[in-house]
C-alpha cells in the first residue's frame, strides 16, 4: 500500500480518479449491464455465446465460425461477424467489448482511447480456470446465473471423473502436433490428460507449456497412448510430421487418439467431451492389458 | 605430379570428414542412445528394440542421407555455376534458383498437388529452379559480369520469395502461413525415407549432369571464345549446368527448403586448395557441401534441441560474416 | 591443300554488314598478316572462318574439310583461336592454363599424355614463360599474360593458327620472339593467320598481307607490294616512311596523319 500510495502521489487527480474507477471495474462490482457487446476473440466469443442475454452480443469474431478452431460454429452463424480491427467494432457503437489477453495490444488500446469499454479475459489452461472465466463473463455480462450453472455442471462432471477409481499402473500418453511439438503443464491439452487419468509424457520430461518433442524422444519413450491433433483440409509442411512413418509405425502398435483442435483451442464446457474420448482410449489400453495378462 | 597427389589428398580428407559427420549425424541425437546400441539396431535390426531401430531407421539415417545429399547438391551447383558464369558470386541460394524452387515446392504442397501425386513436388521444384537458372544466366548474357548477375538474382528472389509468402498467406491452413519461415531458411528436422525417395533419384541425376560440365568450365577459364574454338560445344554445356543445376537444386529445395550460402562459401573455400582448376573444384565442392551441411544440422541439433532451429540461420551465420570478407579481400584486390 | 579456304564469305551482325563476300586462303608455311584499320572486320573474318560468328553466305574449308562438316573437336584439332580478349577467369597455375591447349586431343578426365607434356614445355619455352609456370596466371603483368595465352594457342598444335593482335601488349622482344616463333611455325609446314596494327612487324616477317577495309579485301600480296604509302593514305590516313634501302628487308614506319 506504500507503494501505491508514493506512486500514485505523483499522478494528477484526474487521473488517480480513473485508476480507480477501473479498480473497481476490475473487482466485479456495479457496472450496469452492457447492451451492445462486441467480442473480438475467439474464446469470449464461444463464452459470450453461451451467456448473453438474447440481443446483448452485437457481434463476434470471425474466427468463431470455422469449424477447425471453434466448437460453437454453426451458433456463429447466427450472428454477424466482424474483421476485430478497431475501425470495424467502433462502427458498431459496442458499450462493451470483449477481448483475449493475446489480442493485439495497438487495437484494443485504440479501443480504450475511443471510450470504450473493453474487458480482457485469459487464455484458460485449467479447468478451474474455465470455471472462473465463466463466472467472470457472466459477471461483466449481467448473467451471472446462467454462467454459475455452467460453471458447476462443469465443475461436477469434473468431479466426477477425478474420482473414477484408476486400476493398474499408469497409462502414459504423449500429445503431438504440427512441427513435433507437444503439450506440458501450463496448457490446456495437458490439464486434457490428467482429467482424462492419463500420465502426460512430456509433463515427465519436464517439458512445460508448448514445447517441442523430437519425434525420437517421443518413440523411444514408448507411450501408451498417441495422440494427435485434427487436421485441417488444406496442407501444411508443419503437420506432415504427423504422418511421419516411424509414427505409422507407433500407430500401429499403440493406442492413438486424435482431439479435435476446437476442443481445446479455448477453455470451454465443451472441452470436456474430449477428455471422454481420451478416457475411452485410456479404459480401451488398460482392457489390452487385462486381457494380456489372462 | 605432386599437384595431383595433393588433390587426391584433400578429396581424401574431404571424404573422411563427410563420412565422420555423417556418422556423427546419425549417433547424436536427443534421445541420447549408446553407440553400440545404435549401431546394432541400425544395422541388424533386433527384436525387443523396435524403438531403437525405428529411430535408426526411420528418424536419423533419413535425415542423415538428406544433410549428406542436399548439402553435396549446393557445393556442386555453386561450383559449377560459378564456373559456368565466371562469376564468384554466383549461387544457387544468392541468384534466386533455391527460392525459385521453394516457390514450385510451395505450389505443389499447398494447393494439396503433391498430396494426390507425390512426384509433383520434385517436378514442381525443379520447374522453379529451371525457370529462375534460365533467367539469370538470359540477364547476365556472355560475360555474365558481377553485377548483373547479382542484380538478376536480387530480382529473381525477391519475386520468388514475395509470392511463396502471398501463397503461404492465402492457405486456409494456420500452420502454413507460419512455414514461410521454413522455405526461406530451410530444416531436415523430421524427413523421412520419404523425402530420400523422392529426392534422390533428380539430385543423382543433376550430379551426373554437372559433372559432365567439369572439363567445358576448364575451357571456359579462357573466355567463351577461346573454349568454343577449344572444341568445346558451349550450348551442351549450358544445358549440362541449367538442367542439372535445377534437379540437384530444386530436388534438394524440395524436402530441405531453401538453404544459403553453402553453394557460395565451399567452392571459394576450397578454390585455393584445387590450384582453382574448374574441373577439380567439382568434386571437392560437392564432398565440402555435404560436410558443411552435415556440420550445420549437427549444430541445429545440438545448439538448440527443443528449438525447431532453422538450417539456414546456421549457414547464413558461417556465411555472412564470410561474404563481407570477400568484399574486403575483392576490394583490397581491385584498388 | 591450303589450310584455310574462305570463299566468297560474308557476315551480317543485327543490321550491319560487317564483310562483302571475302576471300582468303592460307597454304602451309606461310605467315599472313590481316592488316586493317579499327572496324574493319579482322575480328569477325576469322571469328567466322572458326565458325564462331555466323556467316550469312560463303563456303569455308579447313584443311580441305568444308567447315560445317567438322565437329568441334575436330575443327579444334585443325586450326587454334587466340582471341583478342584475355581473359583468366581463375587463378590457375600457368603450366595448368597451357594445358588447356592439349584439350581437343583429351577425353574424359584422363591424365596428360607424353605428347601433351611435351607440347606444353615446348610451348612454354617458345613463348618464354617456363619460369612462371606454377605461378598463378592471374597474378602476372599484362605482357606475360599475353605470352602465357599464346603458349596455351601453340600447345594446341594444330596445322594453323588465327591469332587476333598477337603482339599488342608485348615488348620490342617479345613481340619479334613472337614473330619468330610464328616464323619456326611456318618452318614446320604449319600456317599462320595473324591480325596486325603494327605495320612494321607485318611488312618485316609475314609472307602476305591480307588489307581488309570495310569489310572488303582492298588488296593481298607481298608485303612490298601492299603497304605503298599512297594505299596507307587511303585506308588509314597516315603518311608513312616505307623503305627497302637499309639491307633489312622492308621497313614500315607510320610518321603523321594525312590532311584530310
Amino acid at each position: 500500500m506504500l507503494w501505491l500510495r508514493s506512486k500514485t502521489a505523483r499522478f494528477l487527480p484526474g487521473r488517480f480518479l480513473l485508476v480507480l474507477l477501473s479498480l473497481c471495474g476490475l473487482a466485479g462490482t456495479s457496472w450496469a449491464a452492457p447492451a451492445r457487446v462486441v467480442s473480438v476473440n475467439l474464446c469470449t466469443d464461444q463464452m459470450a455465446m453461451m451467456i448473453a442475454a438474447p440481443g446483448q452480443l452485437r457481434a463476434i469474431s470471425i474466427l468463431a465460425r470455422d469449424k477447425r478452431s471453434s466448437a460453437m460454429a454453426a451458433a456463429a452463424e447466427l450472428y454477424p461477424v466482424t474483421s476485430g480491427q478497431a475501425e470495424d467494432v467502433f462502427r458498431l457503437d459496442p458499450d462493451l467489448v470483449l477481448a483475449g489477453t493475446y489480442t493485439t495490444a495497438v487495437t484494443v488500446q485504440m479501443l480504450t482511447r475511443l471510450g470504450i469499454r473493453v474487458e480482457r479475459f485469459a487464455p484458460a489452461t485449467s479447468f478451474a480456470a474455465i470455471a472462473a472465466n465463466l463466472r467472470r463473463m457472466g459477471q461483466v455480462l449481467g448473467r451471472e446465473a446462467v454462467a454459475e450453472q455452467l460453471a458447476v455442471e462443469m465443475e461436477t462432471a469434473v468431479a466426477a471423473l477425478s474420482s473414477g477409481p484408476s486400476a493398474g499402473p499408469a497409462v502414459r500418453a504423449v500429445f503431438l502436433d504440427a512441427n513435433s511439438y507437444t503439450a506440458g503443464p501450463g496448457n490446456l491439452v495437458h490439464a486434457m490428460l490428467q482429467t482424462a487419468g492419463l500420465e502426460n509424457i512430456a509433463a515427465s520430461r519436464g517439458l512445460l507449456g508448448t514445447a517441442r518433442l523430437p519425434l525420437e524422444v517421443l518413440l523411444l519413450a514408448k507411450p501408451d497412448i498417441l495422440i494427435t491433433a485434427s487436421r485441417f483440409d488444406a496442407p501444411s509442411v508443419g503437420e506432415a510430421v504427423l504422418d511421419h512413418p516411424a509414427l505409422a509405425e507407433l500407430r500401429h502398435r499403440t493406442g492413438a487418439a486424435v482431439i479435435a483442435g476446437q476442443s481445446y483451442t479455448c477453455g470451454l464446457p465443451q472441452t470436456l467431451a474430449a477428455v471422454q474420448a481420451l478416457v475411452a482410449a485410456r479404459e480401451a489400453v488398460q482392457a489390452r492389458r487385462l486381457s494380456a495378462r489372462d | 605430379m605432386t599437384e595431383d597427389r595433393r588433390f587426391a589428398l584433400l578429396l581424401t580428407g574431404l571424404s573422411l570428414v563427410t563420412l565422420g559427420l555423417f556418422a556423427a549425424s546419425l549417433l547424436i541425437g536427443p534421445a541420447g542412445l549408446r553407440i553400440g546400441e545404435s549401431l546394432n539396431a541400425l544395422l541388424f535390426g533386433g527384436a525387443g528394440h523396435e524403438a531403437t531401430v525405428l529411430v535408426m531407421r526411420e528418424i536419423r539415417l533419413p535425415r542423415a542421407i538428406l544433410g549428406l545429399m542436399v548439402g553435396a547438391s549446393l557445393g556442386l551447383s555453386g561450383a559449377v555455376l560459378q564456373g559456368y558464369l565466371r562469376n564468384p558470386l554466383a549461387e544457387p541460394g544468392l541468384i534466386g534458383i533455391s527460392g525459385s524452387a521453394s516457390l514450385g515446392a510451395v505450389l505443389a504442397i499447398y494447393t494439396g498437388m503433391a498430396a494426390a501425386l507425390p512426384l509433383a513436388l520434385p517436378l514442381m521444384a525443379l520447374a522453379g529452379a529451371l525457370l529462375a537458372v534460365l533467367v539469370v544466366f538470359a540477364i547476365a548474357g556472355r560475360r555474365g559480369g558481377s553485377l548483373t548477375v547479382i542484380l538478376a538474382g536480387i530480382a529473381v528472389s525477391s519475386l520468388a520469395g514475395a509470392l511463396v509468402s502471398l501463397a503461404l498467406n492465402l492457405s486456409p491452413n494456420p500452420f502454413a502461413a507460419l512455414e514461410i519461415v521454413f522455405w526461406m531458411l530451410g530444416s531436415l528436422a523430421d524427413r523421412s525415407m520419404q523425402h530420400v525417395g523422392l529426392a534422390a533419384p533428380f539430385m543423382l541425376v543433376g550430379w551426373l549432369l554437372l559433372a559432365g560440365a567439369g572439363r567445358g568450365l576448364d575451357a571456359l577459364t579462357l573466355g567463351e571464345d577461346a573454349a568454343a574454338a577449344l572444341g568445346v560445344r558451349l550450348g551442351r554445356v549450358r544445358l549440362l549446368a541449367v538442367v542439372g543445376t535445377a534437379l540437384a537444386v530444386g530436388a534438394a529445395t524440395a524436402v530441405a527448403g531453401a538453404i544459403g550460402f553453402v553453394g557460395l562459401v565451399v567452392p571459394h573455400l576450397l578454390r585455393p586448395l584445387v590450384g582453382a582448376q574448374p574441373s577439380r573444384l567439382l568434386p571437392a565442392s560437392a564432398l565440402g557441401g555435404a560436410a558443411l551441411l552435415l556440420a550445420s544440422d549437427l549444430a541445429v541439433r545440438l545448439i538448440a534441441p527443443d528449438r525447431d532451429l532453422k538450417l539456414g540461420v546456421v549457414t547464413a551465420l558461417v556465411g555472412a560474416p564470410f561474404f563481407v570478407w570477400l568484399v574486403l579481400k575483392t576490394r583490397r584486390e581491385t584498388l | 591443300m591450303s589450310l584455310l579456304d574462305v570463299q566468297n564469305l560474308s557476315v551480317r551482325l543485327g543490321r550491319t554488314d560487317v564483310l562483302h563476300s571475302v576471300s582468303i586462303t592460307i597454304a602451309p608455311g606461310e605467315v599472313v598478316g590481316l592488316i586493317g584499320p579499327n572496324g574493319a572486320g579482322k575480328t569477325t573474318l576469322m571469328r567466322a572462318a572458326l565458325g564462331l560468328a555466323p556467316r550469312t553466305g560463303g563456303d569455308v574449308a579447313i584443311s580441305g574439310e568444308a567447315l560445317d562438316s567438322l565437329t568441334p573437336g575436330e575443327r579444334a584439332r585443325r586450326v587454334a583461336w587466340l582471341p583478342q580478349e584475355r581473359e583468366i577467369a581463375w587463378p590457375i597455375a600457368v603450366r595448368r592454363l597451357v594445358a588447356l591447349g592439349r584439350a581437343p586431343y583429351r577425353t574424359g578426365f584422363e591424365a596428360l599424355s607424353a605428347e601433351d607434356q611435351r607440347a606444353i614445355m615446348q610451348a612454354m619455352e617458345q613463348t618464354g614463360v617456363t619460369h612462371l609456370a606454377d605461378r598463378p596466371a592471374t597474378a602476372l603483368s599484362g605482357g606475360e599474360r599475353a605470352r602465357v595465352l599464346i603458349a596455351r594457342a601453340l600447345a594446341q598444335a594444330a596445322p594453323l593458327l588465327l591469332a587476333d593482335e598477337p603482339t599488342a601488349g608485348l615488348d620490342p622482344g617479345h613481340q619479334i620472339d613472337l614473330m619468330q616463333t610464328f616464323r619456326g611455325m611456318a618452318g614446320n609446314g604449319q600456317g599462320v593467320l595473324a591480325s596486325l596494327h603494327d605495320l612494321g612487324l607485318a611488312a618485316r616477317w609475314c609472307d602476305r598481307v591480307v588489307l581488309l577495309y570495310a569489310g572488303r579485301i582492298v588488296v593481298e600480296g607481298a608485303p612490298s607490294e601492299v603497304l605503298t604509302p599512297d594505299r596507307l593514305r587511303a585506308v588509314y590516313g597516315i603518311e608513312a616512311l616505307v623503305r627497302t634501302d637499309d639491307g633489312q628487308g622492308l621497313t614500315v614506319l607510320p610518321v603523321g596523319r594525312s590532311g584530310v
